[in-house]
């Protein structure tokens, strides 16, 4: 008799449940699309058949909650650290396809193509989320980039974004032979592609392999620090965000960055990486103070928007490799800076979205002048957004910094502790300018008329409560997320 | 034993009906929001019974209900953890009871006021951050409510926002209350850090505190009981509460006269074991006296209405907090309780005076007018009485109790609140008299048109009259009611309470000496005021010491003014330094200076480099992972 299956835990194809939901459905969007590329309806219907991809892909991620398990010779596992990171990803990616439900005319060129992209990023990103093995882990990561790379492109007439996509393509290639070097080594070093039986060879005394597996560490953390967006592996980071249409820079802020992190802590804390810890926390130690100076202090001269946040989601990414070097409490209090940080950001871009929907992409900071005077809950929205970025408290970002800052303390990186308070006290500067120019009084009105449409409410809603929840109770959340992270600590710890 | 329901049915309605008010009562009907807000009262008054009586049946005596994890930061997890045990069960009967006969009076009290659902909303929302703050099973759980509360005060003190006067009344509340509130977080810091844990049935036990040092132990009690004087206006913290006079009558009945006042003597019974171990109990006790002597003394020449109440309540609470200091506690919670009834009805009949004289609040334009306001004038007398301690009422009874436990404990302290209390009955006197007796001193015009306020008004106050006659009856003395008595005390048993033995004969002869010392100062007061008032003018504008103390007395000590001229305008002085440090050091050459010129050719490098070509963008990332893959090979290979 078969026993029941939560008994023996989840079966082969559950586990690959939801990224073949994923891929299955985008394969209907773009055949959709294919054929019938017409009306407002149609678009509407291919993206409501996106949405229940993703519900689908959340309902086959939640079922593998507490119920670890492996398949397919282990390249893909699932354990509540890539499941809480895929359910992340999921849900940022139906935030981001919820808010353009009312732009189906806006972004029309390409409608079906993008749907299915992001799909198949989503996909890709849910691959690496839960990743067994490195090659999971590099097809999951190439599905997204490239996926990723056709959405930055997606409105071919506009010169930068087609630029900003090349630039992303030929530094992603790079990148990617960099993470493809370091897993060839990576296999020369220890003769296993599993990322769990990563491990340093045993030293004998004719055969060190030392210098193999730190150039395998080296060469992974490039291709993965490319990723994340680190100083100096950020340069795609401005353009790309920049060039790609105002959602999808959203979902590349949110998906696609909890995707990278949960790569890189998810390799940092092997066997081999614990077993050159030290090394690693100093190198990473060092780009994560570059990341927090650069990116900061560079937002503070930025006129556009969407590069301003792009620097300061540079900005943050310093901050989370704080909590990715600290082995006792860091990798949760990652996890949950991650959930703090994506409604925050989605939120930030979705206003942007909203804002320019009779006109076209709206991305100057001057376009936000006077706004919350003549839309004040999308003003008070993006106020709670912005005093999250900061770390303000009774939003979620301050709970999340403070997790990440206690967390380099307890490891004893005060130091870096210090210079991301000081960071996130000059970030004040450019954060508030927004809710500044925001509360002026302003000439030109070319933002959207009306009342806004029940999808971008809901977003913005959304994101307000989570964070707001976050900020002043997340105890629940907090424990769940170092929970989830606790394997990872133990390794390090032991 | 759990009982989440309970807890739901106590605390939510209040938080709804805030919500609910406050964002849809502009459209409701006129009358719909302040009978919303009674309603929401009514409900949590009706499952406060239901708990008070639950607890009768349940062992230990104890309900809970927790609602997860609030926050964690090893090693200390803060839970939403609530907690009714007898004492927060009486305090809440205490809250919902009294509060809700408040709300009721306020329906006919606002009724001239073109809009009420901003005051309905905050009321709601104090009696449930009340209500939090009362069943809190943990401090910084308490502290949300005691933050909640000091909040509610100062949006209702300042109610009438149009005013300055009254505006800034409400700030000063504030500010005076952040210091407690400071001390407060400290103190709650400081245990952490002492013993790790916040939780009150962790704290109830004595044998935490063993191996904690005598100073850490001493300073977290002077912190907390930092924080209780700010709410309870205890010296030195006293001087927001006459000024909080300037809210709606109603406002001052509920949140500056029976409850949220009496927060600071509950947190004390709460903490009974921590402060008994820690020893600041003799300060308690002390400060508590000296307040409850010099209130009363500013309340002999004050010359407003509801300042003289607000006095009044100051020394009350001075009172609460000599039984707190003596260790006996459930007298100190006993006199909360009665003074709940008498000093609420106190106001409520002053707010109907009020009322009913269009707004005049100066008692020497007052006088006589027992005879057009029967109910008004017939229950304020009885109130009066109760707060003077006349024999058999309630004030009688429970201020009795704290005398005794003072003459137990510490001679001086008594002979100082015998005084205080004969200084009560005499102010108390003057107040009546001066207020309802006599020849008016109104104009004929105002005198004809002077009416009783409708029964929505009285009604409460006539329940809160028989409330003040008889709620000291739970708590008789042994030597009255032998089996039957202190029904209270052993109810409430609360943790660390110190025992008071006292002989019959004592206990007889500190129940003859409250009678004698309230009918002194009626006595004082009628051959003062009533028949040789003429002369003690006279006196008074003579240059004499009596004189110099009547003006020192009618400026109150010059505490204002001290603080005025030298904390104000010392922090004043400070902030001009502080300014010009801004401008001229952090701003003018930090800012603008030092740190903008480094953003500005970061900047610009970077925008030169990042407006470049691709090639360069992929030397950074290979020099970058160059130099990384070199870190870390010269790390661990030895070369």
């Amino acid at each position: 008799m078969l026993a029941p299956t939560f008994l023996t835990g989840p079966a082969p194809l559950e586990l690959a449940l939801a990224p073949l939901v994923l891929v299955i459905t985008a394969c209907v969007v773009l055949a959709a699309a294919l054929f019938r590329r017409g009306s407002e309806e149609e678009r509407l219907v291919t993206l409501l058949v996106a949405l229940g991809g993703c519900a689908m892909a959340f309902l086959a991620l939640l079922q593998l909650l507490d119920r670890p398990g492996e398949a397919f010779a282990g390249e893909i596992q699932a354990d509540n650290f890539g499941v809480y990171t895929g359910l992340l990803a999921t849900v940022a990616t139906g935030l981001v396809l919820l808010g353009v439900l009312g732009h189906t005319r806006r972004y029309g060129a390409g409608w079906g193509e993008a749907l299915s992209l992001m799909l198949l990023s989503l996909a890709g990103i849910l691959l690496v989320c839960m990743a067994g093995g490195l090659l999971a882990l590099f097809l999951g990561i190439e599905i997204l980039s490239v996926a990723a790379y056709g959405l930055t492109a997606l409105t071919r007439r506009r010169g930068r974004s087609v630029e900003g996509a090349l630039r992303y393509l030929i530094l992603g290639a790079m990148a990617s032979a960099f993470l493809l070097m370091g897993i060839a080594f990576a296999y020369g070093a220890t003769g296993t592609t599993s990322i769990a039986a990563l491990a340093p060879a045993q030293k004998l005394a004719h055969l060190d392999l030392t210098a193999l597996e730190l150039l395998a560490l080296g060469f992974l953390l490039v291709g993965l620090g490319f990723k994340i967006g680190a100083v100096p592996f950020h340069t795609w980071v401005p353009d790309a965000y920049e060039g790609a249409p105002t959602p999808i820079t959203g979902f590349m802020a949110s998906a696609v960055k909890v995707a990278a992190f949960a790569a890189i802590l998810r390799l940092v804390y092997t066997p081999l990486g614990t077993a050159h810890l030290a090394g690693l926390q100093n190198v990473l130690g060092v780009l994560a103070a570059l990341t927090m100076v650069l990116g900061n202090l560079v937002a503070l001269v930025q006129t556009n928007f969407k590069r301003m946040l792009a620097y300061s989601s540079i900005a943050h990414t310093g901050y989370m490799l704080l909590g990715v070097i600290s082995p006792a409490g860091g990798p949760g209090a990652v996890l949950f800076y991650l959930a703090a940080y994506v409604p925050a950001v989605i939120g930030a871009f979705m206003v942007l979205v909203i804002i320019g929907r009779d006109t076209e992409d709206l991305e100057e900071l001057g376009d936000l002048r006077g706004l919350a005077r003549e839309h004040p809950a999308l003003g008070l929205a993006m106020v709670v957004f912005m005093l999250s970025f900061i770390g303000v408290p009774v939003t979620g970002g301050f709970t999340a910094k403070l997790a990440v800052f206690s967390a380099a303390v307890d490891n004893g990186y005060v130091l870096l502790a210090v210079l991301g308070i000081v960071m996130s006290v000059v970030s004040v500067a450019y954060y508030l300018n927004v809710v500044r120019l925001m509360y002026i009084p302003a000439a030109q009105r070319s933002w959207y008329r009306g009342p806004a449409r029940i999808g971008e409410r809901a977003i913005l809603a959304t994101a307000v409560v989570v964070l707001l929840v976050l900020g002043l109770v997340p105890g629940e959340v907090l424990e769940g997320a170092l929970d989830a992270a606790r394997p990872l600590e133990l390794l390090a710890l032991k | 034993m759990d009982n989440p329901i309970l807890f739901l049915t106590i605390l939510l309605p209040p938080f709804l009906g805030a919500l609910v008010i406050g964002l849809t009562g502009r459209y409701l009907p006129r009358k719909l929001p302040g009978i919303l807000g009674c309603a929401t009262v009514l409900v949590s008054l009706a499952a406060s019974i239901r708990g008070f009586v639950d607890l009768h049946h349940v062992e230990g005596a104890l309900l809970e209900a927790d609602f997860g994890v609030w926050f964690a930061v090893a090693p200390l997890t803060v839970r939403f953890h609530f907690l009714l045990d007898p004492l927060a069960s009486f305090m809440t009967l205490v809250v919902s009871g009294v509060g809700f006969l408040i709300h009721v009076y306020s329906i006919g009290y606002m009724r001239h006021e073109a809009r009420d659902e901003r005051f309905f909303s905050f009321m709601n929302l104090f009696t449930g951050t009340m209500l939090t703050l009362v069943l809190a099973g943990n401090l910084p759980l308490m502290f949300i409510g005691w933050e909640g509360v000091g909040l509610c005060s100062y949006l209702l003190i300042g109610y009438w926002f149009t005013d300055g006067a009254k505006a800034a009344a409400g700030i000063k509340a504030f500010l005076v209350n952040r210091i407690g509130d400071l001390g407060f977080l400290i103190g709650i810091f400081l245990l952490v850090h002492a013993i790790g844990t916040v939780d009150f049935q962790a704290l109830a036990q004595p044998a935490l505190f063993e191996s904690v040092g005598a100073g850490l132990l001493c300073g977290i009690g002077l912190c907390l009981f930092l924080g209780a004087t700010g709410k309870s206006a205890q010296i030195p913290l006293y001087m927001w509460l006459p000024d909080a006079m300037a809210g709606p009558t109603p406002v001052s009945a509920l949140i500056h006269a029976a409850t949220m006042v009496t927060a600071g003597v509950y947190m004390v019974g709460r903490l009974g074991v921590l402060f008994a171990a820690s020893g600041v109990l003799p300060i308690v006790a002390v400060v508590g006296a000296a307040t409850a002597f010099f209130a009363a003394t500013m309340a002999l020449t004050e010359r407003d209405l509801k300042k003289v109440l607000a006095y009044s309540t100051v020394s009350q609470l001075g009172f609460m907090f000599l039984a707190m200091g003596c260790g006996a506690y459930s007298a100190g919670i006993f006199h909360v309780y009665t003074h709940a009834f008498f000093k609420a009805l106190l106001f409520l009949a002053a707010g109907s005076v009020i009322h009913a004289l269009h707004g005049e609040q100066d008692i020497r334009r007052m006088g006589g007018l027992l005879r057009k306001l029967p109910v008004t004038g017939t229950t304020f007398l009885i109130g009066g009485l109760a707060l003077a301690g006349l024999p058999l009422l309630s004030g009688y009874l429970s201020k009795d109790e704290i005398l005794l436990a003072a003459r137990t404990s510490f001679v001086p302290l008594w002979l100082l609140a015998e005084l205080t209390a004969l200084l009560t009955a005499a102010y108390v006197g003057r107040l009546v008299w001066l207020v309802f007796f006599g020849k008016t001193r109104i104009e004929a015009a105002a005198w004809a048109g002077v009416r009783e306020s409708p029964p929505v008004m009285t009604g409460p106050l006539v329940v809160l009259a028989a409330g003040a006659a008889l709620a000291g009856y739970v708590n008789l003395p042994h030597v009255v009611a032998h089996e039957g008595a202190a029904l209270l005390k052993r109810f409430l048993a609360i943790a660390g309470e110190q025992a008071i033995t006292a002989s019959a004969a004592a206990e007889v002869a500190g129940l003859v000496v409250s009678g004698l010392v309230c009918f002194g100062g009626l006595a004082l007061a009628y051959g003062f005021v009533v028949r040789r008032r003429a002369q003690l003018h006279a006196r008074l504008a003579r240059p004499g010491a009596l004189g110099r103390l009547h003006a020192l007395l009618l400026a109150k000590y010059f505490v204002d003014g001290f603080c005025m001229r030298y904390l104000a305008g010392g922090a004043r002085k400070l902030a001009g330094v502080v300014h010009f440090l801004d401008e001229l050091f952090v701003d003018a050459f930090l800012v603008r200076g030092v740190f903008g010129l480094l953003v500005r050719i970061l900047g610009e490098a970077t925008r030169l480099l990042q407006a470049g070509r691709v090639q360069a963008y992929g030397m950074a990332l290979v020099l970058g992972g160059a130099a990384m893959l070199l870190y870390l090979l010269l790390s661990e290979i030895p070369w």
